[in-house]
């Protein structure tokens, strides 16, 4: 399932490492890496947590696209 | 719709007909005599008394190695890595983890079948001493890397709690784990349960061909049997017992 998330771009701007970031929502920094990469979508109350970290929506920060499987 | 499960039924049982048809042509031309005046016991005592004896040493010692290589390379990769490294380290520790399982069960498998010779007197009794010293130092140098590994994934991983060498680890480093690493362990459980379930009924149907050919006895085919038992059984088991524990 396509997840496309600017995450890493937000953290960046927080200059906050994985690790520490991964400590205010409650995950690992494995988790965060995974997310960033596109490798694991969080579940609806980890992409709140993370949304709220930064003060703006899920949508700002995690894009849904559908591929060409879904359309059909 | 109906025509296509129709189609799909017939392909599916004509498929097993067919591999059932090849199998037992084959059994058909199996010449009884030959097999007969093979010398199997020749086979069997080399491999038995010889052979098994230095597969433990090798397969032990190669484990070992590999795994302490393996360890070792992510250990001097972490100290000069950034963020994005961790993952490919992490890999590492993973591959080192199979390695030191290899070492810790292939000795003890090789070791099993060695005992069957020393107990039908077809090896030399002298070296049941250095394959028990060798199996029993084994087993120590794998559980301390297995420590080892598991302090270096804590040290990547803080969160993680637990230590290999007491009872509940399993326990402790699952409740460690956060939603997407326990997501990963399911989804690992799930997949080697289906493996090990198709891998267990292949045994079971082999040992009954092999059965034909050679008298194996009805052991082999008893523990298979009860194998297979009791991993569908767990499963359901587990599985009622985790629905009702969510709907309570």
């Amino acid at each position: 399932m396509p997840l496309f998330n600017k995450l890493k771009e937000y953290r960046a701007a927080l200059s906050i490492n994985q690790q520490d970031f991964g400590k205010l929502v409650n995950v690992s920094r494995q988790t965060i890496s995974l997310i960033e990469r596109g490798d694991y979508s969080p579940s609806v109350t980890l992409a709140l947590k993370i949304a709220k970290v930064f003060d703006v929506t899920v949508e700002d920060i995690f894009i849904y696209e559908e591929d060409e499987n879904e359309k059909k | 719709m109906k025509r296509n499960n129709i189609k799909k039924l017939i392909k599916f049982i004509g498929t097993y007909f067919l591999i059932g048809a090849v199998i037992g042509v084959i059994i058909g031309f199996v010449d009884w005599d030959i097999l007969e005046q093979m010398d199997l016991l020749f086979i069997k005592t080399l491999f038995v008394g010889k052979i098994a004896p230095i597969l433990s040493v090798v397969t032990g010692l190669s484990g070992l190695v590999i795994g302490f290589f393996i360890y070792q390379k992510a250990k001097k990769d972490l100290v000069h890595c950034n963020e994005d490294d961790l993952i490919e380290i992490e890999k590492k520790l993973d591959y080192a983890t199979i390695f030191v399982s290899i070492a810790t069960l292939l000795p003890m498998i090789f070791y099993a079948i060695f005992i069957q010779g020393v107990i039908h007197n077809i090896t030399y009794p002298n070296i049941l001493l250095l394959s028990s010293i060798w199996l029993l130092i084994c087993g120590a140098f794998s559980i301390l890397l297995q420590k080892k590994i598991v302090e270096l994934v804590k040290e990547i991983n803080p969160e993680k709690q637990g230590d290999p060498l007491e009872k509940n680890f399993s326990k402790q480093w699952l409740e460690s784990c956060d939603e997407m690493q326990k997501n990963l362990i399911y989804e690992v459980g799930y997949r080697s349960f289906t493996f090990s379930l198709s891998v267990t009924i292949v045994t079971l149907v082999i040992l009954c061909f092999i059965g034909l050919i050679i008298d194996i006895g009805l052991l082999p085919v008893i523990i298979v049997s009860i194998l297979l038992v009791l991993q569908i059984f767990s499963y359901y088991f587990f599985a009622i017992k985790l629905e009702y524990k969510r709907k309570s």
